[in-house]
């Protein structure tokens, strides 16, 4: 937008009070979905799909500093990665916030299984299953939906997913994403030293 | 009674934690579908009410919209079929 007047700005936008939010520091492209949710604007190398899910992935490990104070940046947000530790705190599936991060990351490095749930009128899910044992969902935008124990007497993610009209497809775990979080980890065990 | 005690307990934690495109609506679902065998019980029936409500102010938009559309469904079945229990024996 740096390159246009305010006028120019203005005109994109569709209104001054857009105009207003986008000077105080709103994107663009957050404006633009508020008012239609349902066709969202979308990266043209999203729609074009030339920047898959895996290199989405891999772009946010990269973009992270400190692994333990931004390990939520892979998380849709803050708030949801807090939540998530604590529903895994109270079902005794973790120890502490720590566990919940090395648990995550070692599933997806050692993940024996991907499974990829299609949904047409709705998100994709991307799920990592790591001998069926503890399993971390990504969202089509490459972000952390969800890490948790799995559950032997419960359904699994290709069940219910395939229940509520999902198309399942597998494939090998993705060597760049595994190596990503290779690298992540080798990062977050250096901290405490 | 332990396993019926511990499948209330994640029904439960589902309900307190619920929040849009939380990304675990697959999990909500499995562990209210476990409790099926159960849904008599006086504890499922009072954890499904308060689903219901948490379902109706939801605004996910994801995937997990689907799931929680599947899991009303059985509220739904569940609530309905022991209202018309109640209607038959009065």
């Amino acid at each position: 937008m740096d390159g246009f007047s305010d006028y120019e700005k203005r005109q994109i936008l569709g209104s001054y009070d857009k105009l207003e939010r986008f000077k105080r520091g709103k994107h663009p492209e957050r404006i633009f979905n508020e008012i239609r949710p349902n066709y969202p604007i979308r990266k043209y190398v999203d729609v074009l799909d030339k920047l898959k899910v895996e290199d989405k992935i891999v772009e946010k490990i990269n973009s992270i500093e400190d692994v333990k104070k931004d390990f939520y940046k892979l998380w849709i947000n803050e708030d949801s990665f807090k939540k998530h530790i604590e529903k895994r705190l109270k079902l005794s599936h973790i120890k502490d916030k720590d566990d919940y991060i090395l648990k995550t990351i070692n599933c997806v490095i050692n993940a024996d299984e991907y499974i990829l749930a299609i949904h047409k009128d709705s998100w994709n899910n991307l799920c990592y299953n790591r001998n069926n044992n503890w399993v971390v969902i990504f969202n089509e935008n490459g972000e952390i939906m969800t890490s948790y124990k799995v559950e032997p007497d419960k359904k699994s993610f290709e069940e219910l997913h395939k229940e509520v009209g999902g198309k399942i497809k597998k494939g090998e775990v993705d060597e760049k994403v595994r190596e990503a979080f290779k690298r992540l980890r080798e990062r977050y065990k250096t901290l405490g030293k | 009674m332990k396993k019926l005690e511990k499948l209330l307990k994640d029904y439960e934690n589902d309900i307190k934690h619920w929040e849009s495109d939380f990304g675990e609506g697959h999990l909500f679902l499995a562990n209210r579908e476990a409790l099926i065998p159960f849904e008599k019980t006086k504890e499922v029936f009072e954890l499904d009410k308060k689903a219901l409500n948490v379902i109706e102010k939801d605004k996910s938009k994801g995937s997990d919209k689907l799931f929680l559309l599947k899991l009303r469904d059985i509220i739904l079945h569940n609530i309905d079929s022991k209202t018309d229990a109640s209607s038959k024996v009065a």
